[in-house]
C-alpha cells in the first residue's frame, strides 16, 4: 500500500515541471515546519492553560479558604469569648449568663442563629435568642453534644442540619452549622462539664461561596472530612437526587490538583483542606470547558494553517515561476532548435546560473552552426570538384580521338572531311564551354550532340546513321550540360555492331508534364539484364571497357546532385533489339536554369 | 492567457475565502449572536389555592430549573381557592399572551382540558396532582400514597372509625389517594367514613365532628386539607391522629408539634424542578412522554429531622 503510494508520488513527481517541483517542495517543507511549530505551540499553550487553570483554582481556593477561615475564626472567637469571658468567670449557682450571651449574639447576629449552654446531662443552662427547648429536643442525643464531651480538647464543627432545639413560635426551620465544645461550669464552687453550642447560620457559609466563581464553568464545594457536603452550589439538587457529586471520593484526595472522571466527564479537581475543621474545599473545572477554549484556538489555528498553505502556495507558485520561467524559455528555445528552426532567440533573464547556461548554449549553438556551415561548404566544394572531374573525364579522351581522326583525314587528303571535323570540334568545345555555365539550353545540348555525332560519323565512316529530333514544346527548356554526348558515345561503342553498316542511333527530346525526357536509342545487341541492373548501382564495380562506361554513372550522379534523386538515367534494353537510355530532367526554363546555375556555382 | 487569468482568479478567491475564515474564527466570540443566550421561554404556573404558602418548596425547585434552563416563570395564584372559572380565565389569558408552556394544579382538570382543546395551538400543559385521562401528569403514586398512610395508621394501632376528608371535588388524583387509603383500611377490617368537604370548611366542621369518641383517626389527602385539619385539631383537647399529605414547612411544624401523626411527603423541590424541566423540554419540541411518578415517604414527627427527611422537608432557601 505504502509502496504503491510512494510509486505514485514518485511518478507524479517525475512528471512535474520545475515550477511545480519548486512550488510543491517549498510548500510541503513550509507546511511541515508550520505544523510542527503549531503543534509545539499548541502543546505549550495547552499545558500553560491547564497550569493557569490550576493556579486560578488554587488562588480562588486560597481566597475562599481565607474567607472561610476568617468566618470560622469569628465563630470560634464568639465561642472563646463566651467561654473565657463569661462562663469561666460565672458561678452558675448565682450568676446568669444571659446578658453576656445576648450581647455576643447581638454583635454577631448576622452570622449566628443561636448560642446555648448545656450541662453534661443536656439540660439547658442558658440560650439566646430562643431560650425554650422543644419538648421533643434531646441535646444529649445529638452528635455535636457527644463529640464535644467525647473529645474535649477540640472545637467541633458539624455538617449542615436543620436546627431543632428551640421552640420557635414562628416555626422557622433554619439550616445551621453547629460549633460545639466542652466547657467547665462552676456551680457553687463545684466544677462540672458542659457543652457550649454556637449555631452558625448556614447562609453565612453560603455567602462566602456565593460570590466565588471559577472560570470555564467551574465551581467550588465544601465537604467535611467524611465527604459529606457542607456547601455545594447545587446542594438542593443533589439533596433532591437530581444531581450527583463525587464528594465522597474527593474526601480521599490529597491537597493539590488532580484529574477525575465522573458522570462521563473529565474534571480538573483542586483540593485544599480548611484549618481546624478538617473540612475540604474542592474546586471542580470540567476539562471540556478548558478544551473548549482550546478548540476555538484550534479552529483558528487550522484556518490560519489553511490560509498560510494557500498563501504560501500562491507565493511559491509565483516565485518558482519567476525562477523557472527563464529555464522553461531556454528549454523551449532548444526544442525549436531541435525542430530545425533558424534564428532561435535565447533569453538572457533569470538567475546568474541560468544566464550562464543560456550564454553557454547560445555559444554552443553558434559554434555548431559555424561547423555546419563549414561542412556544407566543404560538401559543396567537393561536389563541384566531382563535377569538374566528371567533365574533365570526358574532354581529353574525346579530344585525342577526334584529333587523331583529323590527322588521319588530312594525311589521306580528305581535307573537306577534316575541315568539317575540326569545325564541328570547335563548335563542340564552344558549346562545352558555354561561358562556364553548367546548365545550358536544350537546343545547345542537342547541337553539341549533332556536332559530336558528325565527328564520330566521319571517324566511323558512316557505319551508323544518326537522327536527333526534339518536340516543339521543348523549345526554351534547359538541360545539364554534356549529359547527352557520353550516352551517344556509349551508343556508338556498344550499340553499333562492329563490322556492320546499318547502325541506327536516334535521339528524341520531349516534354512530359514537368519533365524533360531525352531518349537515346540504338539498334545494337542490347545489354544483358544483369548488366543493366549493375550500370547505376554504386555498390557494384564499374564496368571497365571501351567507351564511356564510367561516364554513365557519373552522368546519373550529376543529374541527381543538380536536380535531386528523382531525376537521372533509366535503361531499357532488350537483347538483339537494342538499348534505350532515357535522361529524365526537370522541365526548367531560363530563370530556373539561372537559379540552379547559381546554386551549383563554385 | 485566459486560462492563467482563471487560475489566478481561483487562487485569489481561495485566498480571500481562507483569510475571511481566519478573521471569522478570530472574532467569532465578538460576532453578534455568539455567546448570547436565546430568548427565555415563558412558563406559567397556575395553582388552585389562593394562598401559595404550601407551594414554597415547589416554587423553589421551579425557580432553580428556570435559572438552569433559561426560562421566565410566572406563578399565578387565583383570588379564590379551587375556583375553576377563574383558573380557566387565567389560563386563557396566559395562552393569549403567548406562554410557551403551562403547569397547572387544576381545580377542575377536565374542564380546563376541554377549554384548552378549543385553542388553536395550545402550548404544552403539565398537570400536577390530578389530570384528565391521557393528559400529562406529574404526581406521586396517588393510590400508593393513600395506601401508605393507611399502613402508617395500622402500625399505630388506632382503633375506631376512620374519617376520610374528601376534598377532591373534580380532581381525580386526590380521589385516587383517598380510594387507595379506603381500600387498604377496608382490607385491614377498618370501617371508614368519607366526608365530602371543601378544604376551607374543615376548620369549622372538623372540631365538632371529632367530638365523637368513635372516630379514631382522620385522613386528609392534599396539603391544604391536611393543613386545615391540623389547624382544626390543634385547637381541640382531644388528641386525634391525623394522617395527611404534603411537605411544606407549615405542615412540618404541625408534624413536629404532633398535630399531624404522619405525612406522606415527596420532595416538592424535586417535583417543582422536574415539572419545569419537563415543560421546557416539551416547549422546545421534545417528545412527550408521561413523566415518572414522584417518590414519596411517610414521615413522622420523630423521624422528620433525620438527614434524609430534613433535605426533603426543608430545602435551602437562598
Amino acid at each position: 500500500m505504502l509502496r504503491s503510494l510512494f510509486t505514485r508520488i514518485s511518478l507524479w513527481y517525475r512528471k512535474m515541471g520545475i515550477q511545480m517541483v519548486i512550488s510543491v517542495s517549498f510548500t510541503v517543507v513550509a507546511v511541515v515546519g508550520m505544523v510542527f511549530m503549531g503543534l509545539s505551540l499548541f502543546w505549550r499553550f495547552s499545558a500553560a492553560t491547564e497550569q493557569m487553570q490550576q493556579e486560578s483554582s488554587q488562588r480562588v481556593l486560597t481566597q475562599v479558604n481565607i474567607n472561610l477561615d476568617s468566618y470560622l475564626r469569628r465563630m470560634m472567637r464568639v465561642s472563646d469569648a463566651m467561654y473565657y469571658r463569661a462562663i469561666k468567670n460565672a458561678d452558675l449557682a448565682e450568676d446568669s449568663l444571659f446578658e453576656e450571651m445576648a450581647l455576643l449574639y447581638e454583635e454577631n447576629r448576622d452570622s449566628l442563629v443561636s448560642i446555648a449552654l448545656f450541662d453534661s446531662s443536656g439540660v439547658l443552662v442558658s440560650a439566646t435568642p430562643l431560650s425554650v427547648l422543644k419538648s421533643s429536643a434531646s441535646p444529649r442525643e445529638e452528635d455535636w453534644f457527644q463529640l464535644a464531651l467525647g473529645r474535649m480538647e477540640n472545637l467541633h464543627f458539624s455538617s449542615p442540619h436543620v436546627q431543632n432545639l428551640f421552640d420557635d413560635p414562628d416555626y422557622t426551620f433554619r439550616w445551621v452549622v453547629s460549633l460545639s465544645r466542652q466547657v467547665e461550669l462552676n456551680r457553687a464552687g463545684r466544677t462540672e462539664d458542659g457543652v457550649l453550642l454556637v449555631d452558625m447560620s448556614f447562609s453565612g457559609v453560603e455567602q462566602i461561596f456565593r460570590e466565588t466563581n471559577l472560570p470555564n464553568g467551574g465551581y467550588i464545594y465544601l465537604i467535611d472530612s467524611e465527604g459529606e457536603i457542607i456547601y455545594h452550589p447545587s446542594q438542593q439538587l443533589i439533596y433532591a437526587g437530581l444531581l450527583e457529586e463525587n464528594n465522597f471520593v474527593a474526601a480521599g484526595y490529597r491537597d493539590g490538583t488532580c484529574r477525575e472522571e465522573f458522570s462521563g466527564s473529565r474534571r480538573q479537581v483542586t483540593v485544599k483542606t480548611v484549618g481546624y475543621t478538617g473540612w475540604r474545599l474542592v474546586a471542580v473545572v470540567p476539562v471540556e470547558s478548558i478544551v473548549q477554549n482550546s478548540q476555538q484556538i484550534i479552529l483558528f489555528g487550522i484556518s490560519l494553517l489553511f490560509f498560510s498553505i494557500f498563501f504560501m502556495s500562491f507565493l511559491n507558485f509565483r516565485i518558482s515561476g519567476h525562477i523557472s520561467d527563464p529555464i522553461r524559455q531556454l528549454e523551449k528555445s532548444i526544442q525549436e532548435l531541435e525542430a530545425g528552426k533558424e534564428n532561435v532567440e535565447f533569453s538572457e533573464g533569470g538567475s546568474y546560473e541560468v544566464k550562464q547556461l543560456s550564454r553557454s548554449i547560445r555559444s554552443m549553438v553558434s559554434t555548431l552552426r559555424h561547423l555546419s556551415d563549414d561542412i556544407i561548404e566543404q560538401e559543396k566544394q567537393k561536389r563541384l570538384l566531382e563535377l569538374s572531374v566528371l567533365q574533365s573525364q570526358i574532354n581529353p579522351h574525346f579530344l585525342y580521338n577526334t584529333l587523331d581522326s583529323v590527322i588521319w583525314l588530312t594525311e589521306a587528303g580528305q581535307y573537306e572531311e577534316a575541315v568539317q571535323m575540326v569545325t564541328s570540334l570547335g563548335r563542340l568545345f564552344r558549346i562545352a564551354l558555354s561561358r562556364g555555365n553548367n546548365i545550358i539550353p536544350l537546343r545547345d545540348e542537342l547541337e553539341h550532340a549533332r556536332h559530336y555525332m558528325a565527328i564520330q560519323s566521319i571517324r566511323y565512316k558512316n557505319r551508323f546513321t544518326t537522327r536527333i529530333t526534339a518536340d516543339p514544346n521543348t523549345e526554351g527548356l534547359y538541360t545539364l550540360k554534356l549529359v547527352v554526348q557520353p550516352l551517344l558515345e556509349n551508343a556508338i561503342y556498344h550499340g553499333v555492331t562492329p563490322g556492320e553498316e546499318d547502325g541506327q542511333i536516334s535521339l528524341h527530346a520531349r516534354r512530359e508534364g514537368g519533365r524533360l525526357l531525352i531518349d537515346i536509342s540504338d539498334n545494337g545487341p542490347g545489354i544483358p539484364p544483369q548488366r543493366v541492373e549493375a550500370l547505376l548501382d554504386d555498390s557494384r564495380p564499374q564496368a571497365v571497357g571501351k567507351g564511356s562506361g564510367l561516364g554513365v554513372r557519373n552522368i546519373h550522379h550529376r543529374i541527381a546532385l543538380t536536380f535531386g534523386g528523382e531525376y537521372g538515367l533509366t535503361f531499357f534494353s532488350e537483347p538483339d533489339e537494342g538499348t534505350l537510355v532515357r535522361i529524365t530532367l526537370p522541365a526548367i526554363g531560363e530563370e530556373e536554369a539561372r537559379r540552379y546555375g547559381e546554386e551549383n556555382a563554385p | 492567457m485566459k486560462r492563467m487569468t482563471r487560475n489566478n482568479l481561483l487562487q485569489v478567491t481561495i485566498l480571500a475565502v481562507s483569510s475571511l475564515f481566519v478573521v471569522l474564527t478570530l472574532i467569532q466570540t465578538e460576532l453578534p449572536g455568539s455567546g448570547q443566550r436565546q430568548e427565555p421561554l415563558e412558563i406559567s404556573v397556575l395553582i388552585r389555592e389562593s394562598d401559595n404558602t404550601l407551594w414554597a418548596n415547589i416554587r423553589l425547585g421551579m425557580e432553580q430549573a428556570a435559572q438552569d434552563y433559561n426560562a421566565d416563570l410566572r406563578f399565578l395564584t387565583p383570588s379564590t381557592t379551587n375556583d375553576p372559572d377563574e383558573q380557566l380565565t387565567l389560563l386563557q389569558r396566559e395562552v393569549l399572551q403567548g406562554a410557551d408552556g403551562l403547569i397547572v394544579s387544576a381545580a377542575d382538570p377536565a374542564a380546563l382540558h376541554r377549554a384548552l382543546e378549543q385553542e388553536e395551538s395550545p402550548p404544552p400543559l403539565l398537570y400536577l396532582d390530578s389530570a384528565p385521562e391521557n393528559a400529562l401528569l406529574l404526581a406521586p403514586d396517588n393510590p400508593g400514597i393513600g395506601a401508605a398512610l393507611a399502613q402508617a395508621m395500622l402500625e399505630d394501632g388506632v382503633a375506631g372509625r376512620i374519617l376520610l376528608l374528601d376534598t377532591s371535588d373534580q380532581r381525580a388524583g386526590i380521589a385516587q389517594r383517598m380510594e387507595g387509603c379506603r381500600q387498604a383500611l377496608a382490607a385491614a377490617g377498618y370501617a371508614s367514613e368519607v366526608l365530602y368537604i371543601e378544604a376551607s370548611s374543615i376548620p369549622a366542621v372538623l372540631p365538632s365532628l371529632v367530638m365523637d369518641e368513635q372516630i379514631g383517626a382522620v385522613f386528609a389527602f392534599e396539603p391544604l386539607a391536611t393543613l386545615k385539619a391540623a389547624q382544626a385539631l390543634d385547637g381541640i383537647r382531644r388528641c386525634l391522629p391525623l394522617y395527611g399529605v404534603g411537605g411544606s414547612g407549615a405542615l412540618a411544624a404541625y408534624l413536629e408539634k404532633g398535630s399531624i401523626t404522619a405525612l406522606a411527603a415527596w420532595n416538592e423541590y424535586t417535583g417543582g424542578y422536574l415539572a419545569l424541566q419537563y415543560i421546557i423540554g416539551a416547549a422546545q419540541g421534545a417528545e412527550l412522554q408521561q413523566p415518572a411518578a414522584l417518590q414519596f415517604s411517610v414521615i413522622r414527627g420523630d423521624t422528620m429531622y433525620e438527614p434524609e427527611y430534613q433535605k426533603l422537608l426543608f430545602p435551602f432557601t437562598r
